[in-house]
């Protein structure tokens, strides 16, 4: 028994040091020399987490530079796709990007937690490499002031005028907030706090979950005593749709909604009945995107499931980038850049111009309401 | 076994174990001017643990104490850098006393009332003041709430701008050696003696004259003045921190590679450190392997635990005459 028990910790062994040596010799060198083909670093989390978002990211990426590649590619070269993975996490995401960047990469893009993108950027600016956000939303990330970074996604501010103006249309006065004090979600909740008041709103009460709380008593009380008529959850699906199933369970008659991060299938999973009437602040949803029927069929086609939240917008970054390559009709970094800088793409998340800050200058936020558990579109 | 057995007690030997230690620091030195960047990324990601783990050695392998919230001082550290050189602007090396002394503070606040009693109340009190630090930190405005604080400016050494990783490799390797060295001197002086008293039988160290509590307490200090080091020097390479890297998590980590490569043994410490921290980057390129890599990881640790109790490769302290 303990023979075997030695015979198979020494095999493990044998094979971790076998298998570093081909593991580390394999990762380096080799850059792109070959320049028949244009390397795309993909940099979103495989592991951890948000595994999830991160395989969806890749895959619509791969998407599209498979139709690219078999309507013969960008400037007669093929693209491919190089997977760096940050796992949500800031010192593993700037391996990860020394990795992309070793890999000789012409591009990259990806970019999910706020948290873990951001160290990354100024290595890539160091690598003379242009970084397109697809996902990352952070007001943070403009504040760096690297103008090879640009943000494909609208940032925070966005979500917050199209709130603003779901809180008109609805007649309501008074707001509860509820975040985890998470980046993500307490930058937007910061975000709403600081503006909603502008436009007449009033703040009843901003209020903290910590993850994974089982009872959230406390917060439906405080919610209801406040007498706020509209909750506003900025947080991520698990525990949105606990906090949606208690509010609603301990009578709570107001109008709920919930942000970007939140708007998944797994919310609505969660939420079962009590879910019916909640609004999201949603990304560009493929499924009501002009055209994207059929970006939904081939990626059901091709990986046997349905596109996530930020599909349409990885897969527009590919082809955006497309558009400013051809443009600039090189691969220079500055000549793309600029090209970028001044683009007007027009795709499935609708019309893409960038701001002298490289932030989106049109809002590609919608609201969407849950209606007989199922995702439809409020406002065009 | 054998081999490893006699492997170890190479290593042990005092006519070897400078020679060795030698080569494997040439080698060490050497290794940027032939590998790229992103293998200098893992080694300086090894580098980082096995500081950590080298500044938690003290608290937990010299004087068996149980610290499950070792991030919080290299959290203070970091965060007092990143704010003395964001908001006041000051120069980085000027921080690092600061954060010195922070760290002492902080580290006589918890230990003070704590470590009269017995090691598991220091258990419960260093995690819940792990968990004070980041929610604190994710708090308040001038930590940058829960984003953290961006941007933090790179430092210069003599004219020298520290951006690149090659340079951060090696002054992480310098902090190594001198971690290595400060380690050294302690564990083979009288305090350090006093401290494997402590740790192997405590009423008997108190029957024998030695000042438990104020030993313990020095032992705490010097754990978290190392991890305060550690902090503000990982602040200003990565140019950003966030509350979400001084989770529990990274404790347990922490923790998990010093238990892994022996306590109190400093060869021990940095090579479960190393492991610690090259494993999964190696393995995430190998097919199938890839994906079930925290799984080997965990049955690696198990069986080590089952055939080695005392880590990879445990103290074994030669009888003092």
């Amino acid at each position: 028994m303990k023979k075997s028990i030695k015979f198979l910790s020494l095999l493990i062994l044998s094979v971790i040091i076998l298998s570093s040596f081909a593991g580390l010799s394999g990762c380096s060198l080799n850059g792109s020399d070959n320049k028949d083909e244009i390397l795309i670093g993909v940099l979103a989390p495989f592991s951890g987490s948000n595994t999830y978002f991160g395989n969806d990211m890749y895959q619509s990426y791969e998407l599209a530079i498979d139709e690219i590649n078999a309507a013969g590619g960008i400037l007669g070269k093929q693209l491919k796709l190089y997977k760096g993975d940050d796992a949500g996490d800031p010192s593993v995401a700037t391996t990860a990007a020394a990795k992309i960047i070793s890999q000789g990469v012409d591009f990259v893009v990806g970019g999910y937690a706020s948290g873990a993108t951001i160290p990354t950027l100024q290595q890539f600016y160091d690598a003379k490499l242009i970084m397109l956000i697809s996902c990352a939303n952070s007001t943070q990330i403009t504040s760096l002031g690297l103008n090879q970074t640009f943000m494909v996604n609208s940032p925070g501010t966005h979500a917050v005028v199209t709130l603003t103006s779901l809180c008109k249309s609805l007649g309501v006065s008074k707001i509860a907030l509820i975040h985890q004090g998470d980046s993500y979600s307490k930058d937007l909740s910061d975000l709403c706090e600081a503006e909603l008041p502008k436009s007449g709103f009033e703040i009843a009460t901003v209020q903290v979950m910590e993850e994974g709380a089982a009872d959230v008593s406390a917060i439906v009380t405080t919610i209801k005593n406040s007498g706020a008529d509209f909750v506003y959850w900025c947080a991520y699906p698990p525990d949105g749709s606990n906090v949606i199933k208690q509010l609603r369970r301990g009578d709570y008659t107001g109008v709920i909604a919930v942000g970007d991060g939140s708007a998944s299938v797994e919310l609505i999973e969660g939420c079962g009945s009590d879910g019916e009437g909640v609004y999201v602040t949603s990304p560009p949803f493929v499924e009501f995107a002009e055209g994207g029927e059929k970006f939904v069929d081939d990626y059901k086609a091709k990986f046997d499931m349905d596109p996530g939240t930020y599909a349409t917008l990885c897969y527009d970054t590919i082809y955006m980038l497309k558009q400013a390559i051809e443009k600039a009709g090189t691969l220079k970094m500055e000549k793309v850049r600029d090209a970028i800088q001044d683009i007007e793409y027009k795709g499935l998340s609708g019309v893409k111009k960038f701001t002298p800050e490289r932030e989106p200058e049109i809002s590609n936020f919608i609201i969407l309401q849950i209606k007989d558990g199922k995702f439809t579109l409020v406002n065009p | 076994m054998k081999f490893i057995d006699w492997a170890y007690n190479m290593m042990d030997n005092k006519k070897y174990k400078y020679s060795v230690f030698a080569v494997i620091f040439v080698i060490m030195a050497v290794i940027p001017l032939f590998s790229d960047n992103y293998i200098l990324s893992v080694l300086w990601s090894a580098l980082f643990y096995m500081l950590l783990a080298l500044g938690l050695n003290i608290i937990v392998g010299y004087c068996g104490m149980c610290d499950l919230g070792y991030a919080a001082k290299f959290a203070l550290g970091a965060y007092t850098t990143g704010v003395l050189i964001k908001s006041f602007g000051w120069n980085f090396w000027l921080t690092l006393p600061v954060s010195v002394i922070v760290s002492v503070i902080a580290a006589i606040i918890i230990g003070a009332p704590t470590l009269k009693l017995r090691s598991d109340y220091l258990a419960i009190v260093t995690l819940g003041f792990a968990e004070i630090v980041r929610i604190t930190a994710r708090n308040l405005e001038i930590t940058g709430s829960a984003t953290g604080i961006v941007g933090i400016a790179r430092p210069k050494f003599f004219g020298l701008h520290l951006t690149q990783i090659t340079h951060w490799y090696y002054v992480f390797l310098f902090l190594v050696i001198l971690f290595i060295f400060v380690s050294n001197r302690i564990r083979n002086s009288r305090f350090g003696r006093a401290l494997t008293y402590i740790r192997e039988d405590e009423d008997a160290a108190q029957a024998m004259g030695v000042n438990t509590t104020l030993y313990k307490l020095y032992a705490y200090i010097i754990g978290a003045v190392l991890g305060g080091i550690t902090g503000s020097f990982y602040a200003v390479r990565m140019a950003a921190i966030s509350p979400g890297s001084f989770d529990f998590t990274q404790s347990a980590n922490i923790m998990l590679a010093v238990i892994l490569g022996g306590m109190g043994k400093i060869p021990g410490v940095i090579a479960g450190a190393a492991f610690f921290a090259i494993f999964p980057e190696v393995f995430r390129d190998v097919p199938i392997i890839g994906d079930m890599r925290m799984l080997f990881f965990g049955l690696l640790l198990i069986i080590v635990m089952i055939t080695r109790p005392q880590g990879l490769w445990p103290e074994r302290r030669k009888r003092e005459r």
